[in-house]
């Protein structure tokens, strides 16, 4: 008997990381367990009892799905929409901005890795349930709530709720997102969402499998999914020197993005600075940003920025009509120029996004 | 120890090291474990109670025996 308390959790602590065979695990704790399968996110987990899926917040107890990190932020910030990054949706406005631990996808550029790529015990949190997230958004004056940060589809129970209740507080909600996730699931966070930020880490499955852990499929059809259910859209590319930075593979994407989302969508150049496990790299070249822009310009997008360059000029929001300047940025201070109801003050030209 | 013969006791040294180092591996083992590593129901210990929650979207493959 003492023998074998001793020893079985000896056993269990030198267990190596098999979440994709809880078979084997349970032959090595010699425990038969309830398995479960998560059908969140495309990597669909199979968790034998206490295993945790690949997000780190998600785990089996005794055959229930629990979520680890419900109503518990490991970062609430009050931010310019702008930092999400939203560019057609309140311009000028703030956002209300939280995050949890963990993430499905495991980048090795993160720039929020300390959060992302951590337990949720590990990190220091708040008691935030989603009524109280909708109460400081309103003490604070945000005319938002973003989910943003880590991943808002790892923490999707609190993501919907909170949602819920910001809707019906007259809250526009945002994801930031790098869109890996199930239709099913996706369509119903669609019902409670007014915009996002869909990240497009690359256009290549080789670059998702190698670099984020994760595959191209699932976040196109994501962004497909978004648009038909009527969220504003908008798409982030963050070009990591060596790595993303073929142009061929920017018009790829853009002759994509303009096909299946609309030219109309956003399209964002986001600078790569060297982080978590890639600081062996330089910061990406802004000509090499500059020229990306003219890529997707040139494919028939109406809408290109540059992210993490400020007083580049390539922030501002001109009518693709006449070229009229409507909204003016530099870094996250925005002005309003020529918009009026959400159409060209010049020419009338209605201008795709959320205005009021 | 006797007079005029090589000593023991750096070897035994050595062999306690490699001891001490095993030792201390296995209870960083252990601590992970008892802490909040590998037992499923020690999140109910560990993790706040609010913030455990059903999660809305899974299947189940085999139910509990």
């Amino acid at each position: 008997m003492t023998s074998k308390r001793v020893i079985k959790p000896f056993r269990r602590a030198l267990l190596p990381n098999l979440s994709f065979r809880p078979d084997l695990i349970e032959s090595f704790l010699d425990m038969p367990s309830a398995i479960v399968k998560c059908t969140l996110c495309p990597k669909e987990c199979r968790l034998a009892h206490a295993q945790r899926g690949d997000c780190r917040v998600r785990v089996n107890l005794e055959g229930k799905l629990m979520t680890l990190v419900f109503g518990k932020p490991g970062a609430v910030h009050v931010d310019p929409i702008e930092k999400k990054p939203m560019f057609h949706m309140l311009p000028g406005s703030t956002a209300f901005s939280i995050a949890t631990a963990g993430c499905n996808l495991h980048c090795k550029f993160c720039q929020n890795w300390e959060l992302s790529q951590t337990n949720p015990e590990d990190l220091h949190t708040e008691d935030l349930p989603p009524e109280k997230v909708v109460a400081l958004a309103r003490q604070y004056g945000c005319r938002s709530i973003a989910y943003t940060y880590s991943e808002p589809i790892i923490f999707y129970e609190y993501t919907y709720e909170t949602s819920k209740l910001a809707r019906q507080a007259g809250i526009k909600n945002i994801l930031v997102t790098a869109g890996f996730i199930n239709e099913k699931p996706l369509r119903k966070l669609c019902s409670v969402s007014d915009g996002a930020n869909v990240d497009i880490k690359g256009f290549t499955e080789d670059y998702y499998r190698t670099i984020c852990a994760g595959r191209l499929q699932p976040v196109l059809d994501c962004g497909e999914i978004m648009r038909q259910e009527g969220v504003l859209v908008e798409v982030t590319n963050l070009i990591v020197p060596t790595l993303n930075d073929d142009l061929e593979m920017i018009k790829r994407m853009c002759g994509w993005i303009v096909e299946h989302l609309g030219p109309e969508t956003p399209l964002h150049f986001s600078r790569f600075h060297p982080q978590y496990q890639l600081k062996s790299l330089p910061p990406t070249p802004v000509e090499t940003l500059v020229q990306a822009r003219e890529v997707a310009l040139a494919e028939g997008i109406y809408y290109s920025y540059l992210g993490n360059v400020p007083g580049s000029g390539a922030e501002d929001t001109r009518c693709p009509k006449c070229g009229s300047l409507l909204i003016s940025r530099i870094g996250y201070q925005t002005r309003i120029i020529a918009l009026k109801n959400g159409a060209c003050g010049q020419c009338g030209q209605a201008i795709h996004g959320i205005w009021s | 120890m006797p007079e005029n013969s090589p000593t023991p006791l750096p070897r035994r040294r050595f062999g306690q090291g490699i001891l001490a180092a095993v030792a201390a591996l296995f209870a960083l083992k252990w601590h992970r474990f008892k802490g909040h590593r590998f037992k499923g129901h020690r999140f109910e210990t560990c993790a706040p109670k609010n913030s455990l929650r059903e999660a809305d979207f899974y299947e189940i493959e085999r139910p509990l025996p």
